[in-house]
């Protein structure tokens, strides 16, 4: 397949975009040449005639010449030995001359496929492709850099040949495409696809602005302005670090999810997102372990709500990995996404399970016992058990609604503490892959709790098996 | 409320926190409480003599810590000796169950078929008492379930059978 590519050897290796290592050692490298000139145009044109070099100019520039030459040549090194095929079952990559690497990854293993374009590669014209594999983050496969065209068309193939020989999930995925293939537009992205989702920039910013942190950032600023102006340094002092701290985690969060389009293609789906460093991530429908919805104190005044999901292969903190399917967005862009991940989710259950309490739409709730160990929530505190998973239910302040096909649950756990044993009650975790969701339905009674593990057990083996 | 198309729950034993509802519980072997224990009295004897000593010679208030450690030795004694027989663990038609603790109480369900891999390790002072503990590895480190104080062929007549089990009814993640 990858004979069709020009530049391919007989066995199907091909190179990364020549200009890849000094990309990849790209700002130092740019670094030491502006400072080198800078250097030497001053002593050379500028009103300063001193001279650094002492008279061995000729000297100091044959030097400067030989590290270029030498970076030229490592360049050129590293470039000739990074190697990559597609063949029939994996992709490969090969890289080092001294420390040779052979990776790895084969199609039925692919988690997801990112495309990236850092500052300086998206200035040049290039993209990386990074292959995420189950193993974590240390298991992924980047391939830095190649043209825009190429990655795009390496990501399309790889996502085609990753496609799950589960025939089922396949097909449910595609049937609920075509309601959201209303909303298509036309010309709208290059490599096809039902548009879902666009976030406008305007609301990303006013939604990171409406947390907790955004708004003691909003109250701290003419503070610190005030002491500044006032003469108080020890305000500075204090609230300075704090600001540039919260401030930095809150501005990476805003440029990361700027320009957000997320784009629904049969059975998976492409987020596109950032600000300076703009990412393409396509996430196979199947691959998703675990759903959550969630809405803070002050997005309810917004109605907003935000998705995030877990993706088998990331791990804590793995930036690498795409976990947010939706940064912030209205109560009607939720459902929709959510009719596009799972389209065993019916409207009614999940509307139940983001915003209301009691025994609706076949929620079985908390203990009324439970009321002394959660007086505020206890009566959202819950869960239904829908054909294709187990919806969860909690949060009066920070409303949580999470989703879990059956087939994935991980394990089953039960605990009890002292004072929980006292009321009756139980808390049950289903515990699945590592990433921003943990599913738990807290302060079921326990002999609820205990029906939901002794029936959890059969319903998941029966979807593995089914599945 | 769950789907008819999904077969009923047909389990006739199920797991419960406290007793035992049909399935066949087993303890771990109680020479882990022993283990516990001797641990338990390596630290705390030098620590018995060492303020015996000094509350000698010193100071006649270190009693009072001679004392305090006895006591804490005692209770750490006694709370191993309770916490070791709470642990108890069986192989269900689908899941190994694992149960442990008695203010705490926890109840571990892990299905066969997500289990990846399954350690048997043995230290020194096990292998002295010719324990071993399993641990179980799924895909979420979140569930990494451990077994500990089975005896050692017990402990690899588990592994044997949990890695057939496995291979049986293992599933994509």
């Amino acid at each position: 397949m990858s004979g069709a590519v020009s530049g391919a050897d007989d066995d199907g290796w091909q190179h990364l975009h020549p200009l890849s290592p000094l990309l990849r050692g790209g700002i130092a490298f740019v670094a030491v040449v502006a400072y080198v000139l800078s250097q030497q145009l001053d002593s050379l044109f500028g009103a300063d005639r001193e001279d650094p070099t002492q008279g061995h100019l000729g000297w100091a520039a044959l030097a400067v010449l030989g590290v270029l030459v030498a970076i030229m040549v490592g360049a050129w090194f590293s470039w000739r030995f990074s190697r990559y095929r597609v063949t029939a079952s994996m992709i490969e990559l090969r890289t080092g001359l001294l420390y040779r690497q052979h990776r790895q990854v084969p199609f039925d293993r692919i988690q997801a496929v990112d495309t990236g374009r850092p500052l300086l590669a998206r200035l040049t014209g290039l993209s990386q492709v990074v292959v995420q594999s189950a193993g974590g983050k240390d298991s992924h496969l980047t391939l830095a850099f190649l043209t825009h065209a190429r990655a795009e068309q390496l990501r399309e193939q790889l996502m085609e040949l990753a496609r799950h020989p589960d025939g089922a999930a396949v097909q449910g995925a595609q049937a609920s495409g075509s309601q959201a293939g209303a909303l298509q537009e036309p010309g709208w992205g290059a490599t096809g696809g039902d548009p879902v989702l666009r976030v406008p920039n305007a609301r990303v910013t006013q939604s990171v602005l409406y947390s907790g942190p955004g708004l003691l950032i909003v109250l701290a600023i003419p503070a610190l302005v005030a002491s500044v102006v006032l003469g108080v340094p020890q305000m500075v002092a204090w609230l300075g670090p704090m600001v540039l701290a919260v401030g930095s985690a809150h501005l990476k969060r805003l440029t990361q999810e700027c320009n957000f389009e997320l784009v629904h293609q049969g059975d998976r789906l492409r987020i596109r997102h950032g600000l300076t460093d703009l990412r393409t991530t396509t996430v196979p429908v199947h691959r998703i372990q675990a759903i959550q919805v969630g809405q803070s104190l002050p997005w309810r005044i917004t109605g907003w709500w935000r998705i995030e999901v877990n993706v088998a292969g990331a791990g804590h903190g793995d930036e690498a990995t795409q976990t947010v399917l939706m940064p912030v967005g209205t109560l009607e862009e939720t459902l929709r996404v959510l009719a596009l991940v799972r389209p065993g989710i019916p409207r009614a259950a999940a509307l139940a399970a983001m915003v209301g309490d009691g025994a609706e739409q076949g929620f079985v709730s908390a203990s009324r016992r439970a009321r002394v160990l959660d007086p505020l929530s206890w009566r959202r505190l819950g869960y239904a058990v829908l054909p294709e998973g187990l919806l969860t239910r909690r949060g009066v302040a920070y409303r949580a609604a999470q989703f879990v096909p059956h087939a994935r649950v991980q394990s089953l756990a039960v605990r009890q503490g002292p004072v929980q044993r006292s009321r009756g009650v139980a808390t049950v975790r289903l515990v699945s892959t590592p990433g921003p969701v943990s599913p738990l339905v807290e302060h079921l009674d326990e002999a609820q709790a205990l029906r939901l593990v002794n029936e959890q057990v059969v319903r998941s083996s029966a979807a593995r098996r089914a599945g | 409320m769950s789907d008819p198309a999904l077969p009923e729950p047909t389990t006739a034993a199920e797991v419960r926190l406290y007793g035992d509802g049909g399935m066949p519980w087993r303890p771990v072997s109680g020479r882990l409480a022993t283990a516990r224990v001797l641990v338990l009295l390596v630290c705390a004897v030098p620590l018995v003599l060492l303020a015996l000593v000094l509350a000698v010679w010193v100071w006649k208030w270190l009693w009072a810590l001679v004392a305090l450690v006895v006591v804490a030795a005692l209770w750490g004694t006694w709370v191993v000796r309770r916490q070791v027989p709470a642990i108890t663990w069986a192989e269900g038609p689908e899941e190994l169950v694992i149960r442990r603790g008695r203010i705490f109480r926890t109840l571990v369900s892990v299905p066969y078929g997500r289990m990846q891999f399954v350690d048997v390790e043995s230290g020194p002072l096990e292998r002295r008492f010719g324990l071993a503990t399993v641990q179980l590895h799924t895909a979420s480190p979140e569930s990494a379930a451990q077994l500990p104080g089975l005896p050692t062929a017990e402990a690899e007549a588990l592994r044997t059978r949990l890695a057939a089990r496995g291979e049986t009814q293992r599933a994509g993640l």
